[in-house]
Formats: C-alpha cells, sequence, structure tokens
C-alpha cells in the first residue's frame, strides 16, 4: 500500500521464510499467509496509533475552547491555531498549551483520552480486525507446524521401506583388480 | 380504462424502454450491481483460472494423482489472493494523489493512510467474510490433498 515501507515488508517475508524454511509449496503458501497477516496486524496498529494522532489536534482544540486564561496573545487565541502548532511540535506552542493546561488542571493524558473517544468507532472496529489477523496468524503457524508433522512422516515411512527391504550382499572386490566396482 | 390510443402508445413506449441493445451495452448493464466480484468463482476470470492451474500443477508435482488434490489447494488461494487484492484496491484510491479523501496539506503519509483505513474500514470488514471462506476451504483442501499423499506413501 502507499506509504508503506515495501523494504520492511521484504525484511519480515525474509526473516519468517528463513525461520520457517518451508519444505514445499504448501508450507510456503501458509508461510506467505503468517507474513501477510502479521503485516496487516502491524498495519493496522500503526493506524490505529496515527488515527489517535489525527484527532489529538481536534481533542486539544476542544479543550483549550474551555480553558480561560488572560495571559497569552490574542493571536493564540484561536484554539484550532494553537493545537496545531502543538501538534506539529512548535516549542512555543507547547509551552503556551501546557501552561494553559496546568491551569485547568488538565494533562496531555486527558487530551489522549479525548482523542480516543472522538475515534473511538473507529479504534474498536480496527481492533476487531487486529484479532481477526492475530487468529489467522497463529492458525497459519498452527498449520505448518501439522502439516510438516504429516510430512516429517513421509520420510520415516520410506526410511521404513528401505530398513525393511531385502539388501543383497556384494563382496568385497579382491585389492588392486582395475575395474572393481 | 384507458383508451386505444394510449395503450398503443404504452406498449411502443415500452418496447423501447427494455435495456441496452448492443452487446457492449449489455456487456456494460450486466455489471451494473457488481461490487467487487468476490462471489464469484475464479474459474470465470481467465487469467485466474490459469494461475490456479499452474499453482496446482506446482503443489501436485509430478503426481497425476495429486492434482485433482493440488487444483483445490490452488483454487482457495487464488480466491484468498483475489480478496486480497480487492482490500488492496479498496484503500489505494484514497491515497492516490488525485483524491479528495483527506485534507493533504494538514497531514503525513501514515496519517492520510490512517484516515483512508478508517473510512473504508466498514468495507473491509464486511468483505472479511470472503476471505474466511477461502481460508476454511484451503484448509480443507491441505487436509484431503494430505490424506491422498499418506494413502500413495502406505502403498506397497
Amino acid at each position: 500500500v502507499p506509504g508503506e515501507d515495501a523494504s520492511a515488508n521484504e525484511h519480515l517475508r525474509a526473516i519468517v521464510t528463513n525461520t520457517v524454511k518451508p519444505i514445499d509449496c504448501v508450507e510456503a503458501i501458509l508461510t506467505r499467509d503468517f507474513v501477510d497477516e502479521e503485516w496487516e496486524i502491524l498495519r493496522y496498529r500503526r493506524v490505529t496509533a496515527n488515527l489517535i494522532k489525527t484527532a489529538k489536534a481536534k481533542a486539544l482544540a476542544d479543550a483549550l475552547r474551555q480553558v480561560t486564561c488572560q495571559d497569552i496573545s490574542v493571536d493564540d487565541r484561536a484554539p484550532e491555531e494553537l493545537a496545531s502548532r502543538w501538534t506539529k511540535g512548535d516549542q512555543d506552542a507547547i509551552e503556551k498549551v501546557r501552561t494553559l493546561l496546568d491551569s485547568s488542571e488538565l494533562t496531555e493524558d486527558a487530551i489522549i483520552a479525548q482523542a480516543v473517544s472522538l475515534k473511538l468507532d473507529d479504534i474498536e472496529r480496527l481492533d476487531r480486525m487486529v484479532m481477526t489477523k492475530e487468529v489467522r496468524r497463529d492458525n497459519a503457524l498452527h498449520e505448518i507446524e501439522r502439516h510438516r508433522a504429516n510430512f516429517g512422516a513421509r520420510p520415516r515411512r520410506a526410511a521404513e521401506q528401505v530398513e525393511e527391504a531385502d539388501f543383497c550382499v556384494i563382496e568385497e572386490s579382491p585389492a588392486g583388480e582395475k575395474g572393481a566396482a | 380504462m384507458i383508451t386505444l390510443r394510449k395503450l398503443q402508445a404504452n406498449r411502443k413506449n415500452a418496447r423501447a424502454s427494455t435495456g441496452p441493445k448492443s452487446a457492449a451495452g449489455k456487456a456494460r448493464s450486466a455489471r451494473n450491481s457488481r461490487r467487487h466480484g468476490l462471489a464469484m468463482p475464479i474459474w470465470s476470470d481467465c487469467s485466474l483460472g490459469a494461475d490456479a492451474k499452474a499453482l496446482a500443477h506446482e503443489i501436485a508435482g509430478t503426481s497425476a494423482e495429486l492434482l485433482a488434490f493440488a487444483l483445490r489447494i490452488a483454487e482457495a488461494q487464488i480466491d484468498l489472493v483475489r480478496v486480497r487484492r480487492a482490500r488492496r484496491d479498496m484503500i489505494e484510491p484514497g491515497l492516490s494523489p488525485y483524491s479528495s479523501y483527506v485534507p493533504r496539506k494538514r497531514t503525513s503519509p501514515p496519517e492520510e493512510l490512517a484516515l483512508v483505513l478508517s473510512d473504508v474500514a466498514p468495507q473491509l470488514e464486511a468483505m472479511d467474510r470472503y476471505e474466511r471462506r477461502a481460508i476454511s476451504r484451503r484448509k480443507a483442501a491441505i487436509r484431503a490433498f494430505e490424506a491422498a499423499l499418506r494413502r500413495i506413501a502406505s502403498r506397497p
């Protein structure tokens, strides 16, 4: 998906493939599944974090609107403007916001909580999607283990067949004879 | 009771309102209610069918006996890939530079993805049942394939 790190995806794929070492096509399919599910889990978690980040400015602006402070300049009275500068990391805005929040006994945690509540429906949905993906990722791993256990039986069976087979004893050829097998 | 003249006019108009006449028009209108096409079997798409056959041969190897079992795995796998592709196609348009989904100037690319994804999340969640079915079918197909493999391996 655009905006995502393709090299990180390749790196994850390489790590998992090197660890699992798929021995056949079915295992390769299941390994790929594991990587895809894990990647989507990481995506949805990043999305949840970024969603809260996007809502923080609005949450702060809402909180600032309720805060009254005579010391701030007229420009800074626009809560959206101040909140926007605060989210961009503007030091001056950060200081002013801290003063304003302190004056009303609010903390940054309260702003984050407000941001979460603004996006609660979306976060809950993403959470459900992550849970589904986690189950599928674990199932893919379980399927690989089960498939490998079945395939482990096949070489064993082959080995048994070799052991049960009749062998003819090849006598040692006389020393020094040329063309001896 | 309507007049004969009106009845004839109605019938004439009705004959003129029976949908597209050309083959291209009929083909287009046949896809009017199509949303993502995930309910259609993969064999209705030639390229997907060819992909499934190629994958089946890869899974079965040289064994003709295993091919039918491998084809079931491949069919479910290609179906799964199709669902995942449809999901990506649902997200990507929102991230295009020409999209008006999100206020671009105020958001970074990860935030854009978050806004777009949260916007299409209900559709993605609804699409999940196709993925669940494909995974379930693939699981059953793998079991059947393994059972066939065991039968072949246990032959004297």
